[in-house]
């Protein structure tokens, strides 16, 4: 709750620099304010359970887990923000506190105990974000992006205050303890609308980790809001949506498999094929993107499906190498972009050529994405994968091993296309993006040689 | 010793040349050729001092036993990283790191100058490494390892002067050849493994060691199909029918190289691995019925070919072919430590023979043609005697160390049927008639090289004659360590051996034994009288290639085997592939990929219109996918 605290301060006095003339001290103070509340949920990790409110939060192993890796994430990106910001500077502490202010909705809704903190944490994720996204005032995708996204979440949060609503009406509580309870307490089947709310909180998750059949949004407000954004909400706020939903599977239906088990898996199903199918034909850079990030989803939908108590370890360690690498591909994607006006795949032709460091990059973290030893992805593939198999889900990992196959023609597409010759001008590198890239592609490495590392440092 | 010190010294064995290899190869372009080659000598002479020490533990204490970890395990499989030092293995490591470090030493001054002088010394290095893997791990995984690499170090040296591209397809035809029995060697383990349950040398043996508690009564055709695919590894290895062709052509190397690898280590691999197992054969009578065949053959057929072969270095590789299948032959009438006396007393002699051999091709500027040469004794002395004194050990002359081995082949041949016994030395009288004819045509006899090599030729530097008087002193006393009684011996090297190979106690009768002595060097005289005559009274001197007829030609090309197994094998194999490549391969293969590439394409492009950018169509998709899942879990 202290690292909660202290980042919704950061967040706070962010927006007074603003006011004050203070621009530079802003992202030096909310990395600080991350990095505090990193050590500070890292230091407290092993401290156990830590109840609040009357049982309106909980900040168990899970929601550790998931924290840590959100904060990391947004470390990333608010480190690239500062360059991508540079000519519109007047709103930049502002869009710093915003950051802020969605993680803290990430981290609580990663650890709530209550139907209506999980609305909240939602909520305070989702609504900077709409603002984020139409952030870039004077280009109109920008603005449609932010419109889209506004009138389609406001659309998924029905789904949750109508399924929280349902849920209210049958259990009589908001409380996700005494939810189970009532669970527990009718073994010969659920009324008809318990069940319906269940569904329509699914399908609000579903939605915000942009599943199918919810992804219609993702790839437009991908493409069209700015692209550090863009990595917030594929990295991030999926991130968080996962711990969300992983732990309302958890605490309530676990014992209740037939109500969602189908559901994730045709919806898994759904999402693997569609996400990757598309994904093939994008030309525009950051659309493949958008659509690499739907298909992963469904990758992390079929180790839900096999749901147990090693899954969401390795949900987290999948999260952690996919996140990891997009964060790379979208901060090359911006700083070309940015300075040569290349947004498709093929104008990424030299880039290894003329920029050896940023195509290097660009090859770790493609590597990684299409699960290729020795980079995380792999075993994060092979993790999820085999758990699944251990869990008696089959026939979802065979069209996940056959669609990771067309994932791998379009993540080496782009690392071929990188290292053909070509035109290309030497692209700058600030010192935000120079150390970003380096330890993100560190991790990756890293991760993927000592896979055994990441379990015992935070799962 | 403590066992700490005993486990430091027996890593350290193989570990020295492995440093050796890493420090030639990752710095090969910045220390001298001169530091090169007497710091690559220098690890395995210490390497061979230590193994002097273990030996002398492994007298007084027994076998030494070296776990360093659980390799893998899976499942039931659990293979140790572990090294046994045994009286079998260190007898082998003896073998190699001695011969090795004079082979080292030879080839500084064989060697210098060559450009690639600390590649040769790496790879040379790295060989020893791996033979001493192979013989000192305690299980038949580890012992596959240097299986392989001493056959990855064969094939980088048979192709050590790449540019010469006759020279890559030797290397490649070995690598090739020995890869058939590799995959044999490999099934034959696969099969041991599910049929014993383990794979360590001592866990095998105890299952065919009717005095372990472990014993089952062994069932005779699985020991015999496991065993025959071991053979079959073994006939790659050590070049035997039907799998030989590889060892002659592997003469592209450099000389140091044949002795080495082609004639006394790497080769006899086979023949470790069977001595090793013998338990085990001893349980297969078709096998060793088969392996008793199969030598013999080789041998007599491999003896006939080196007769009309005219390169140096060919008659000594047949010659070695050859005395392989007299190991082989050994081991098929159950006289393992025949086969291991045999063993070391040719990697005395052979590695003696290739060497001179090195020596005299060094000496006439690269020349390995016999016409060519002639008259060589009065040119190169140094070499003209150790070379002599090989060439009587090889020809079974009493009482040269060859003697001794070939007898005890013979003796035991006798015991199972007198047919052997006259078939064993009638392939012995071959090696008497090439070697005869070899040592005179290039010795004796009148110069026969032109007037500009003949100014060339040399004695080889003190480098090179040094290792060669060590192993002529090797080759005329080698008899020694396993000598037998009649001679007043207590034949050695066979209570040595007695651990690992049980002996089975029969003597001949004195009389009957040195009556077949007797008539074995009888006729190996009268075939070195018949050769003397021809090649050294009469000067007769071997024809040009198109003069050559009838039968010699046949002999000449090697009874046109490789011919045979281009028309046979290599052909139809090429056709067969071309017929995959055209039609399966581009039409079916490609056809099934590309289809299903173009098909996922089409998806793609079709699917796509979905994403219209609408708003409006895309909440009505997310209602319409609502209602469909409410609907799907209530029908589900």
């Amino acid at each position: 709750m202290t690292s909660v605290i202290i980042l919704a301060s950061a967040g706070i006095a962010s927006m007074f620099a603003g006011i004050f003339r203070a621009k530079n001290l802003a992202l030096p103070l909310v990395l600080m304010s991350c990095i505090a509340a990193l050590a500070l949920i890292m230091f407290r990790y092993n401290g156990g359970y830590e109840s609040l409110m009357n049982n309106m939060l909980l900040f168990d192993t899970l929601s550790h887990g998931f924290s840590i890796i959100m904060i990391l994430l947004a470390m990333g990106v608010l480190a690239i923000s500062r360059y991508y910001y540079r000519e519109n500077i007047d709103h930049l502490s502002d869009i710093y506190a915003l950051f802020l202010f969605s993680l803290i909705g990430g981290i609580l809704s990663v650890s709530y105990q209550n139907l209506v903190m999980l609305f909240i944490g939602i909520e305070a994720l989702s609504i900077p974000l709409y603002i984020l996204a139409g952030s870039n005032r004077r280009n109109l995708f920008s603005n449609e992006a932010g419109l889209k996204y506004f009138l389609m979440g406001s659309f998924a949060t029905c789904f949750l205050l109508l399924g929280i609503t349902f849920i209210y009406g049958t259990a009589y509580s908001f409380d996700m303890t005494q939810i189970a309870e009532y669970v527990q307490s009718q073994p010969e089947g659920l009324p008809p609308m318990f069940v319906i709310g269940c569904v329509l909180i699914l399908g609000a998750f579903i939605f915000k980790i942009s599943a199918v059949p919810f992804h219609f949004w993702a790839p437009d407000v991908y493409q069209g809001a700015p692209t550090v954004i863009t990595a917030f909400m594929a990295t991030v706020v999926k991130v968080a949506a996962f711990g969300a939903l992983l732990r309302f599977l958890e605490q309530t239906l676990m014992t209740q498999s037939g109500i969602w088990q189908d559901m994730i898996t045709i919806v898994a199903i759904l999402t693997l094929i569609v996400g990757n199918v598309l994904a093939l034909y994008q030309q525009n850079f950051k659309r493949m993107l958008a659509y690499s990030g739907i298909a992963n989803a469904g990758y992390v939908l079929v180790a839900i499906c096999a749901t147990n108590a090693l899954t969401s370890e390795y949900i987290l360690y999948y999260l952690a190498a996919y996140g990891i690498a997009s964060l790379i591909a979208f901060a090359i994607y911006t700083i070309v972009k940015e300075q040569t006006g290349v947004d498709s795949i093929d104008g990424l032709k030299g880039l290894f050529a003329h920029n050896k460091f940023l195509g290097i990059t660009l090859a770790i973290s493609m590597l990684s994405l299409s699960g290729i030893p020795p980079m995380a992805g792999f075993f994060g593939k092979y993790a999820v994968f085999s758990n699944a198999i251990d869990g008696g889900v089959i026939w979802p990992v065979i069209i996940a091993v056959l669609t990771s196959l067309v994932g791998v023609y379009y993540y080496l597409r782009v690392m071929a296309i990188s290292f053909t010759a070509g035109e290309m001008p030497k692209v700058k590198l600030g010192t935000g993006y120079t150390v970003v890239l380096l330890v993100a592609a560190a991790i990756l490495l890293l991760l993927g040689i000592l896979p055994d590392l990441f379990t015992s440092l935070i799962a | 010793m403590s066992q700490n010190i005993l486990n430091t010294l027996s890593i350290l064995i193989p570990v020295l040349p492995l440093a050796g290899f890493l420090i030639h190869i990752l710095f090969k372009d910045k220390i001298s050729e001169k530091l090169a080659g007497v710091h690559a000598t220098a690890w395995i002479i210490v390497s061979f001092v230590l193994t002097v020490v273990l030996f002398a533990h492994v007298r007084s204490n027994g076998a030494i036993h070296v776990q360093l970890f659980d390799w893998f395990a899976a499942g039931d499989m659990h293979i140790p990283f572990a090294l046994q030092i045994d009286q079998l293995s260190v007898v082998m490591m003896m073998v190699i790191t001695g011969i090795g470090s004079m082979i080292h030493m030879y080839s500084i001054g064989y060697m210098h100058g060559d450009a690639g002088f600390n590649r040769f010394f790496s790879y040379l290095n790295l060989f020893i490494f791996f033979m001493l893997m192979l013989v000192m791990a305690n299980n038949y995984v580890l012992m596959f390892v240097g299986w392989e690499g001493v056959g990855l170090c064969s094939y980088l040296l048979i192709g050590f002067w790449f540019k010469n591209p006759e020279y890559n397809k030797a290397a490649n035809k070995a690598f090739i050849m020995n890869r058939i029995g590799d995959l044999a060697m490999l099934l034959g383990l696969f099969l041991l493994f599910q049929y014993a349950g383990t794979l360590t040398f001592d866990g095998v043996a105890a299952r065919f060691n009717p005095s372990s508690p472990e014993y089952f009564v062994p069932d005779s055709g699985m020991v015999n199909a496991i065993t025959l695919l071991l053979f079959i590894g073994a006939c790659g290895k050590s070049a035997q029918i039907p799998l030989y062709t590889w060892l002659p052509d592997a003469m592209a190397g450099p000389t140091p190289v044949s002795a080495l690898i082609h004639a006394a280590t790497m080769v006899t691999a086979g023949i470790y691995m069977i001595v090793r197992s013998n338990l085990m054969f001893s349980e297969a009578e078709l096998t060793l019925q088969i392996i008793t065949v199969v030598g013999l053959v080789t041998s007599i057929f491999a003896g006939a070919i080196a007769l009309q072969q005219n390169d140096i270095k060919k008659v000594l590789a047949y010659s070695t072919v050859s005395q392989l299948g007299l190991m082989f032959f050994a081991i098929g009438v159950g006289a393992y430590d025949a086969a291991m006396f045999h063993l070391i007393t040719h990697a005395f002699f052979k590695a003696l023979l290739f060497l001179s051999a090195g020596s005299v091709i060094h000496g006439m500027g690269g020349e390995q043609d016999i016409r060519k040469m002639g008259g060589l004794r009065s040119y190169m002395k140094i070499t003209h005697w150790v070379f002599g004194f090989g060439v009587l050990a090889i020809m079974a002359v009493p009482p040269f160390s060859g003697f001794f081995s070939k007898d005890s082949i013979l003796v035991s041949a006798y015991h199972v049927s007198p047919v052997l016994w006259v078939l064993g030395l009638f392939a012995g009288l071959f090696t008497a008639y090439y070697m005869m004819r070899l040592y005179a045509v290039v010795f004796q006899g009148a110069p026969r090289m032109t007037e500009h090599v003949r100014a060339h030729i040399h004695e080889s530097p003190r480098v090179i004659t040094i290792p060669l008087m060590v192993l002529c002193a090797l080759s005329i006393l080698g008899g020694v360590i396993n000598l037998p009684h009649i001679f007043g011996g207590n034949t050695m090297l066979t209570h040595w051996l007695e651990e690992i190979v049980p002996v089975h106690a029969h003597e001949l009768a004195v009389s009957t034994e040195l009556t077949l002595m007797g008539i074995a060097s009888v006729a190996i005289f009268g075939v070195i009288f018949l050769a003397h005559r021809k090649y050294r009274v009469r000067q007769e001197v071997p024809v040009e290639d198109s003069e050559i007829h009838g039968i010699n030609k046949v002999l000449n090309h090697k009874f046109y085997v490789d011919e045979l197994y281009e028309a046979v094998i290599v052909k139809p194999l090429r056709m067969f592939s071309d017929f995959l490549y055209k039609i399966f391969d581009l039409k079916v293969v490609d056809g099934i990929v590309n289809g299903m590439g173009q098909l996922v394409q089409y998806a793609s492009t079709q699917l796509r219109y979905m994403q219209t950018g609408t708003v409006s169509f895309y909440l009505f998709a997310m209602a319409i996918g609502m209602g469909a899942i409410v609907l799907l879990i209530y029908l589900m």
